[in-house]
């Protein structure tokens, strides 16, 4: 028996895991549930020894052991199989499954034969119609993710963490796969298996570990839970985030600001109509990788449009690029704040005139005294804390980071802002301070598609909220109010297309 | 027997090197034809690769360190202090100990290389780069003139050539060859790619990453070494800066060669006819200057440097060709792809 016990895990000043309790016994499998950002794959990449805990103890059959690196893990029986892939794609598939296995000759060399048919025989158990000499990255990726679970059981461990491997796997290949743990169970192999399929986890598993938070809300048999249930220990009964919605009187002769028309991108977002009006805050609800990320950056022209077309202001856009779209008024702020929105290392006031100065011929100059006064008056309406605005960007917290790229966008004239996830790892301070912007800036007429990893936060702020489920909108939820919450939570699972049929 | 030989088609046709493989065929089917059994007889066959094996070798050395995430900028400086040393220390020395004593200092410094790279963490470019300063000085020290002898014997070996056939000098490269074919029939040698192309799988695969990318550099510096002494033999006496030119043209070769920069993608095979290539390529500008085009200059222009000119054309054009076809190939399989999942 595996037990992680006041396991507490700090990521700077954002608290992951905060004295959780998990455990997985012989012949049993366990469910690990959590909303996003609960902790799940922390906790999981702890057992697997890729992250270091800060406290805590992991013990096996009441054996204290310490985990330092991936190998300490499975020497002492711990696989995993990641959500991101952990496979070489310059390799083959034989190479990926035996990268750390011996199958050698006395000498030394790999024994092909054997590796051959082992690797084969796995193949076959796990219905991969690929060849064992495939390389890995022409392969699906459905195909990768249950390579990945084939490659963590080739060293044949003790306890298996699956950290959402069905989240791109078609359904044949997941009941494919349950097949293969129960049997795995029965012999008894100790399963943890995270996912957000509800469905999926009263199908496969018995007992339940709920994360809130990084702390452990409930750990028991997962019969006597019902959806509901799971959905209260998961969200838990906060109190309501204070709502900051004002009635726009919703004039259905209004123009659209922008409008989507049967937009498509190639694999990820299917067939996607939607009308944004002048004021509104459109929220946007999915969970990871359901395609409202390519979504979100097809209308700004960050992402190629295979289909569709996008109605701006009255007018047919026929060519996207970020550069276009900034010009004719349609921002995007990412929450991706590192890849996607500072350059930490160049000042405030650089990182907030770049995407005006951008804008204007090549050679023209700056107006550098008018342009410093535009940027204190944003510093003072937005209220970045900052230690003065020749100070490198990296200097600021995450959260007036965040500001300051909104800062760099108000300061063009802009009248439709595309948010996605921006208060991303942004404390609930400033959380609560950027939503007041938000709601500040609609009421002057700036409409916002708003998406969020966190359901509550969407429903705090939009007055309409659409949910993105594998690719194209599944529900549209007109009138917001607290009592959506638990149907968003649904939808977000695809509930709806169950209802549907 | 038929089988064989398809099997043996097959495998070339899906080797990752196969364009390399191919690029190298047509320039010598062309050289051929043009120079007939001035090119095509063992002699000039055998100074082909006389000339050629200590970049053959460099080259192999800097592949095996590109596989594992790395590159090399001072190969050449290493090939420098090996022709040093060996020259140096066979003044004091019985020849066979001084030379093994300079074969030693180059998996030395490829011990030093690697643990640098792996142990500290210190991207291979500026550990190379700076290195290459150190060791153009190490060499300096060790012999501050040109100048010193071989034994002839060594050299008549080297230059002889086996079953009055195949070149002494190749059979140092097939040797080498084998010497990786060892190593990459072993466990090690995916794992050095995988080190190359995603540290991250080999650590969660439970594979110490710093020592696989050691590994590789020692494997590196022993292939360096031996290369060091067959330049030290060609060139029959001492140069400390002789190999310095050297580092920048095994990067090209090998990217000629079909091994991709950004590491575990390519082979050693493919990198070995990537040197090949740009000897052969050497060998035919030459040709084509002193005997097809007889005068000295053309309009003042004095035709040597044009030689280089066109050679340096001739290997830009290869290495783009050698890059589109990787591209290409990227491309292709992700059409397969999205193709496969559309239906």
């Amino acid at each position: 028996m595996l037990e992680a016990r006041n396991i507490s895990k700090r990521y700077g000043q954002t608290t992951a895991l905060d004295k959780a309790e998990l455990s997985m016994r012989p012949g049993e499998i366990r469910a690990l549930l959590g909303s996003n950002g609960s902790g799940k794959s922390t906790v999981a990449k702890i057992l697997g020894g890729l992250v270091s805990m800060n406290s805590g103890d992991i013990v096996i059959d009441g054996k204290p052991l310490s985990i330092h690196s991936a190998k300490d893990a499975l020497t002492n029986g711990i696989a995993l199989a990641y959500q991101d892939y952990s496979l070489v794609d310059e390799l083959t598939v034989e190479e990926n499954l035996f990268l750390n296995h011996a199958n050698v000759t006395k000498l030394g060399f790999i024994d092909h034969k054997r590796r051959y048919s082992l690797a084969l025989e796995i193949l076959e158990r796990f219905h991969l119609a690929v060849k064992p000499h495939t390389l890995v990255k022409s392969l699906d990726e459905s195909d990768k993710s249950l390579l990945e679970v084939a490659k963590a059981l080739v060293f044949h461990p003790q306890y298996l963490i699956l950290d959402e491997v069905t989240a791109c796997l078609h359904r044949d290949q997941v009941l494919v796969l349950f097949d293969i743990l129960k049997d795995e169970k029965a012999k008894g192999l100790s399963i943890l298996f995270i996912s957000h399929r509800f469905d999926e986890v009263f199908e496969l598993c018995e007992t339940v570990t709920i994360f809130r938070n990084g702390c452990t809300e409930y750990s028991s048999i997962l019969n006597n839970l019902t959806n509901d249930d799971i959905v209260f220990y998961m969200t838990g009964q906060r109190e309501k985030a204070c709502r900051h919605h004002t009635n726009i009187n919703k004039n259905n002769e209004t123009e659209p600001v922008l409008s989507i028309q049967h937009l498509s991108v190639r694999n990820q977002v299917d067939d996607v109509s939607l009308d944004l009006f002048p004021g509104e805050i459109l929220g946007v609800c999915g969970l990871q990788g359901q395609g409202q990320g390519a979504f979100l950056r097809a209308i700004y022209g960050a992402k190629k449009i295979t289909q569709g077309s996008i109605v701006y202001k009255g007018k047919k856009q026929l060519k996207l690029t970020p550069e276009i779209s900034l010009k004719s008024g349609v921002a995007f702020i990412s929450g991706d704040r590192d890849s996607e929105g500072i350059f930490p290392d160049r000042s405030i006031f650089e990182n907030m005139n770049i995407s005006r100065s951008a804008l204007r011929f090549i050679f023209s100059g700056i107006r550098f005294k008018q342009s410093i006064s535009k940027a204190e008056k944003m510093i003072k309406m937005l209220n970045i804390v900052t230690g003065g605005m020749s100070l490198p960007a990296s200097s600021l917290s995450g959260g007036n980071q965040q500001k300051l790229i909104f800062a760099r966008n108000l300061l063009l004239d802009i009248s439709v802002l595309i948010l996605d996830d921006p208060t991303k790892g942004v404390d609930i301070h400033a959380r609560n301070e950027i939503q007041e912007i938000l709601r500040n800036l609609a009421a002057e007429g700036l409409a916002c598609i708003y998406y969020s990893s966190d359901y509550k936060e969407l429903s705090a702020i939009s007055d309409r909220i659409v949910v993105f489920y594998e690719g194209t909108i599944t529900k549209e939820f007109n009138d917001v109010c607290d009592e959506i919450e638990s149907d968003l939570a649904a939808a977000m699972l695809g509930a709806s297309r169950v209802e549907a049929i | 027997m038929k089988k064989r030989i398809k099997s043996l088609v097959h495998k070339v046709r899906n080797s990752q090197a196969f364009g390399p493989y191919l690029m190298l065929f047509i320039l010598t089917v062309f050289n051929i034809a043009l120079q007939g059994r001035n090119f095509a007889n063992v002699s000039s066959i055998n100074s082909l690769f006389l000339v050629n094996t200590p970049l053959i070798l460099a080259t192999i050395a800097q592949a095996v360190i590109i596989f594992s995430g790395g590159v090399d900028l001072s190969i050449g400086a290493t090939l420098s202090v090996v022709n040093a040393s060996a020259i140096a220390l066979g003044t004091f020395f019985p020849v066979p100990l001084a030379w093994a004593c300079a074969f030693l200092a180059a998996v030395l410094i490829g011990v030093v290389k690697g643990s640098i790279v792996a142990y500290l963490r210190v991207p291979a470019i500026l550990v190379t780069f700076a290195l290459s300063f150190v060791l153009e000085g190490v060499a300096l020290l060790i012999l501050p003139q040109p100048g010193g002898t071989i034994p002839s014997s060594i050299y008549s070996v080297y230059g002889g050539v086996f079953a009055s056939v195949i070149p002494i000098s190749a059979l140092v490269i097939i040797c080498v060859l084998i010497f990786w074919g060892i190593l990459n029939k072993r466990p090690i040698g995916a794992q050095m790619k995988a080190a190359g192309s995603n540290p991250r799988s080999l650590y969660i695969a439970g594979v110490n990453v710093q020592r696989t990318k050691m590994t590789a550099y020692i494997a590196a510096g022993v292939i360096t070494g031996i290369a060091g002494l067959c330049l030290t033999i060609l060139a029959s006496s001492g140069d400390p800066k002789i190999g310095n030119e050297v580092s920048l043209n095994t990067i090209a070769a090998s990217i000629l060669g079909g091994v991709n920069l950004s590491g575990g993608w390519g082979t050693v095979g493919g990198a070995a006819s990537g040197a090949l290539f740009l000897g052969v390529l050497n060998n035919l500008i030459f040709y084509i200057f002193n005997n097809v085009i007889k005068s000295s200059t053309i309009a003042g222009i004095k035709l040597s440097y044009l030689q280089q000119l066109l050679t340096n054309l001739i290997i830009i054009l290869g290495l783009c060709s050698s890059l589109l076809a990787y591209v290409k190939k990227n491309n292709k399989r992700k059409e397969q792809k999205n193709d496969h999942e559309n239906k």
